[in-house]
């Protein structure tokens, strides 16, 4: 019996072997047979072009990390079909978790081969694609239609020289959210918080009246710092894409939250971020009760803390004073075109209607919570106070209003080729050495700044 | 059937055929240019030729000696457990007291089934930094002590890291070692009883050099696992970068800088002096070993 | 069977060692099994606790849940069968193809002296010694020159000759005496029927052993087919799993219980298959 199922095995094994050897013998013949069989459709595709112009629809593939934005892309593409019978599109929707897209489209773009037609790009992977000889199409010829209604700096996040490389998903204006439920049983009206040192007061109260924290100290990541380098208008990189890191404005961003620290006013929560599960399982458990993000955090909140619909209130930041940029974008998504695409300039076209025009900046709030970069959308009250909105129905302040509220003092923070390394090193290192080691923030900050001058390119 | 191919002098070659050819397509021209991107600056459409520069700037990057630190840490660590350990156990599992081992040895295999994803994001898990978690209650209610800040700190994530992977690979190495065991001939055994040998200098003297070929092929792919150890970190902060870089290493910065920062220039770089390190490690060891010798019998 | 008997003890001697033995593999097998007990618990609660409070062994009627697997199983349009097929056909043709040629490769190793032999075996090392993360950029590149994109066979060919496995085999063939070789010859086999016919079927061990390596390679092999597969429907459950893992597929329930289920059928598989491989381990070489 031994015998005869080792014997099998081998069988199978030779077979396997030959069938091996035979495919490769039939891919190496029919190889040369492909090249005239290809070259002939090519020939012949545009004569079927014209033929059928209306009928035959243009397939796009789309990659994105968002399921969502893919159904969307999908559910527009019948809106744009009907209203453009002439050029037609149908969407190949791709899904890749967030890691996996950007190493797979890179590693694309480098083979030169593989490269989807249009990509969703996140700010945090945006500087890997900016080096070197950008493969994005400039999209800045298709929208001049919106262009007077779209907000520019978040335009300027994605530009290059010039060229807009990608359309935003929305501006990510950041602002504060308080868990109402928490600081009234603290005794703590948040609408009375404009300042840092309201704020401060409000950490002291919370901390005596409830012994938990209110806030927490970010040692993952570089929102909060971003927030106060932005409040006074500092960039986190210069020109050039170089760190500039040890400046007045961050040492005094730095040792605002190193003195809560200090004064044991600030949590450390797991992981040292709020957008990681560990993270917003502390918000969700009510571990603190403020946090500071863009307004694409409400999705987070409305998908995944349900329990907290109604208690949970969006706030301008507070600022330092009245010179204080009030907000600034930060993080986000871009969608791309790839220049060397076939059908590169339907595409565009297509990506900039459903993103950019009104319909479409519309239909991403509608669907994502995304705040709107075309601006009529904040103009129309049906939909902003839209009483069936998901996400008007979860906060107990309208996202709007805040966002009029802190518009006209929105700063912008460039992502250029560096950033990545930035926060790269801020995250690992930086906060770690300053507010759990303690040791002295000027002299971090100067060799963060002097390790990242020597990294950079 | 009797034609040339058939002598001794010609059927050497056609065994290892397979593996020089793949060699030849697939692994000349990607090491070859691994080497010459190590020279370069390569950007998407825009290469450069920059000399050493990549390897200057190596000996500047702070985080290299930190990658370099676990990553030694890591290697020594996971010698001295994933030899000697699975070694015994094989031995006991292979006992004739021992009662259904074929049991035992299925649940020692088992986490060998499970992927680095899914163990990555278990363990993560298992050691979160909540009273709470799995591991933390257990301390907490057995010993009393304080929660632990796993995968914050050092030496907890150190331990982490080590826990997770003699977990997966003690049940691999029992594998081995087990037929390693059931290949020594049974008259040996009983050629060593009738010796009047006892059951330490059977394992010293006949087990032991019976296993050395085992026992040099754990050595060269575990120096070569520690030392390229990479998805495990990854997992364990779920892709981002650790505090302090306590998870980072060699193969782990390769990857940040390589593909995440898209410095694939420096990458190749660090790709071949972990190459180097690693194969001479390797080839001295199998010298001293004498894994490198011809075949002695 | 082969088994020896490691010690001379009496009966009574032998039963109390039994004993030792056996709480002693007790004591570690629950160990080893706690991540998969603590997993597969935790897929039955509800969500949010998990990641609030991490993995624990805590359940109770309040927080059991099926609907992680019933989402699973229903919900969205997700392919997850589609992928398990494909990922057990990858992982059975890849696994046979690697055994028999590295087999193949190391036999010539183990058994022959010829110029150039300790040249290639240092390829071989240097093969599976270097990180191929940084080989896979230009990899990649060939594959996709060759055609070989968005095919099963670009994904298993640059490692069908697996540098470990070919040492593996190598360095098992060594403890295997020379004279069933020269017996062999003498009885007037050809030299690959001296493989086929009188080697492999000694080799029953290592294959049992390297099989279980490299089925597991592929069945978790991730980066490599992420990067050569580019059609949803080919795509294998690592890849389909990890796209419900990233920061913004924020599907915990899925996460947990698409977890479970990429180790479940495994498990099954293993244990009815245990046999063969406990058995194919525990058979005497010498004695074919």
């Amino acid at each position: 019996m031994k015998k005869g199922s080792l014997l099998s095995i081998l069988t199978v094994l030779v077979m396997l072997s030959t069938l091996l050897i035979g495919c490769a013998q039939a891919a190496a013949t029919e190889a040369p047979a492909e090249v005239p069989a290809t070259e002939a459709v090519a020939t012949e595709a545009p004569a079927t072009e014209a033929a059928a112009t209306a009928a035959e629809p243009v397939e796009l593939e789309v990659w994105s990390f968002i399921q969502q934005h893919l159904d969307y892309f999908v559910e527009m593409s019948a809106i744009w079909n009907e209203a453009n019978p002439d050029k037609p599109v149908k969407i190949v929707p791709v899904f890749y978790d967030w890691a996996s897209l950007h190493d797979k489209l890179f590693a694309a773009q480098l083979a030169g081969a593989g490269v989807p037609d249009i990509a969703d790009v996140e700010m945090g992977k945006w500087p890997m694609f900016m080096n070197g000889e950008v493969q994005f199409l400039d999209l800045n010829p298709y929208i001049t239609e919106y262009a007077q209604d779209l907000v520019t700096p978040i335009l300027d996040m994605v530009s290059k020289d010039g060229n807009l490389y990608a359309a935003p998903s929305h501006v990510g204006a950041t602002v504060m959210y308080y868990n109402t439920e928490l600081l009234e049983a603290a005794g703590i009206d948040y609408t009375t918080i404009k300042t840092w040192d309201d704020f401060e007061a409000a950490l002291k109260t919370y901390k005596e009246a409830t012994g938990n924290y209110m806030f927490y100290c970010e040692t993952y990541g570089a929102y909060q710092f971003n927030v106060l380098m932005s409040e006074l208008g500092a960039t986190l990189i210069d020109e050039k894409g170089m760190p500039t890191l040890n400046g007045p404005e961050a040492l005094k961003s730095v040792e605002l939250i190193n003195k809560w620290v200090e004064e044991d006013l600030l949590a450390f929560i797991p992981t040292g971020n709020a957008d990681t599960p560990e993270g917003k399982a502390a918000v969700a458990n009510g571990d603190i009760a403020a946090v500071a993000y863009p307004l694409w955090y409400m999705g987070r909140f409305t998908d995944e803390m349900p329990d907290l619909a109604g208690k949970i209130a969006i706030a301008p930041l507070p600022v330092f004073d009245a010179n204080s940029y009030k907000s600034v974008g930060l993080g986000g998504t871009g969608t791309t075109v790839d220049k060397n695409s076939e059908n590169a300039a339907l595409a565009a076209e297509f990506v900039v209607w459903v993103k950019l025009s009104p319909e479409g900046s519309a239909g991403l709030w509608k669907l994502l919570g995304f705040d709107p970069v075309n601006i009529q959308v904040a103009n129309d009250t049906s939909i902003t106070t839209d009483p069936e909105n998901k996400f008007l129905k979860y906060f107990s302040s309208n996202p709007f209003e805040v966002l009029a509220s802190v518009s006209d003092k929105m700063f912008t923070q460039k992502t250029m080729q560096n950033s990545g390394i930035i926060n790269d090193y801020l995250s690992a290192t930086t906060w770690n050495r300053i507010f759990v080691d303690k040791e002295d923030p000027q002299t971090v900050l100067d060799e963060t700044q002097a390790e990242l001058l020597s990294q950079s390119k | 059937m009797k034609i040339k191919i058939n002598s001794q002098k010609v059927a050497p070659y056609i065994f290892v055929l397979p593996f020089v050819l793949i060699f030849l397509v697939f692994f000349v021209y990607s090491i070859g240019s691994t080497i010459v991107m190590s020279f370069q600056s390569v950007k998407i459409g825009d290469i450069q030729f920059i000399g050493l520069d990549n390897y200057r700037m190596l000996l500047n990057n702070s985080d290299f000696p930190i990658a370099i630190r676990n990553t030694l840490i890591y290697t020594v660590l996971t010698l001295l457990l994933l030899i000697p350990f699975p070694l015994t156990f094989a031995v006991m599992l292979n006992s004739k007291s021992m009662r259904a081992s074929g049991l035992y040895r299925a649940a020692l295999f088992m986490p060998l089934l499970c992927s680095v994803v899914v163990a990555g994001l278990t363990f993560r898990f298992m050691f979160n930094e909540t009273n709470a978690s799995l591991v933390n209650s257990v301390i907490i209610n057995l010993f009393g002590g304080e929660k632990v800040r796993w995968l914050s700190l050092q030496w907890p994530a150190m331990i982490v890291m080590v826990t997770l992977a003699s977990w997966r690979w003690t049940g691999i190495n029992i594998i081995y070692f087990l037929s390693g065991l059931n290949s020594i001939p049974v008259e040996l055994y009983e050629a060593c009883e009738i010796d009047g040998a006892n059951t330490w200098q059977r394992f010293r003297y006949l087990t032991i050099p019976m296993l050395k070929p085992t026992i040099i092929y754990l050595l060269t792919i575990s120096i070569y696992g520690g030392l390229a150890m990479f998805a495990e970190s990854q997992m364990l902060w779920a892709g981002k970068s650790s505090p302090h870089n306590i998870g980072l290493t060699i193969v782990g910065l390769i990857y940040k800088n390589g593909i995440s920062q898209g410095q694939l220039g420096l990458a190749s770089a660090i790709g071949l002096i972990l190459l180097v390190v690693v194969l001479s490690t390797n080839l001295v060891q199998l010298k001293l070993t004498g894994g490198l010798k011809k075949e002695s019998k | 069977m082969s088994k020896f008997s490691f010690s001379r003890l009496k009966p009574g001697e032998h039963r109390i060692t039994g004993v030792l033995l056996v709480l002693f593999f007790t004591a570690l097998g629950v160990i080893v099994l706690l991540p998969f007990i603590s997993i597969v618990v935790t897929s039955l609660k509800d969500s949010g606790m998990v990641i609030r409070n991490g993995f624990n062994l805590n359940i109770s009627a309040e927080t059991f849940t099926l609907e992680n697997y019933k989402y699973l199983f229903t919900g969205g349009d997700h392919n997850y069968f589609i992928w398990f097929r494909n990922s057990i056909f990858l992982t059975v043709v890849q696994t046979a193809l690697t055994l028999f040629i590295s087999s193949w490769v190391g036999y010539g190793f183990a058994f022959y002296e010829f110029k150039g032999k300790t040249l290639i075996f240092i390829c071989v090392l240097i093969v599976m010694m270097i990180p191929f993360e940084i080989l896979m950029l230009p990899m990649y590149r060939e594959i996709i020159a060759m055609k070989l994109n968005n095919t099963y066979l670009g994904i298993m060919l640059p490692f069908l000759a697996h540098p470990i496995a070919i040492f593996f085999f190598r360095q098992f063939l060594q403890s295997i005496p020379k004279e069933i070789v020269d017996a062999g010859r003498i009885d007037g086999c050809s030299e690959y029927g001296i493989f086929l016919r009188l080697i492999m079927p000694i080799m029953k061990p290592a294959f049992a052993a390297m099989g279980i390596y490299i089925g597991m390679m592929s069945w978790n092999n991730f980066i490599w087919p992420l990067l050569v597969l580019t059609d949803t429907k080919m795509f294998t459950l690592p890849i389909g799993l990890t796209s419900l893992m990233g920061p913004y597929g924020n599907n915990y329930m899925l996460l947990i219980s698409g977890a479970v289920m990429t180790i479940l059928p495994i498990m099954v598989l293993f244990f009815i298959a245990q046999r063969f491989f406990i058995e194919g381990m525990s058979t005497g070489s010498v004695k074919g």
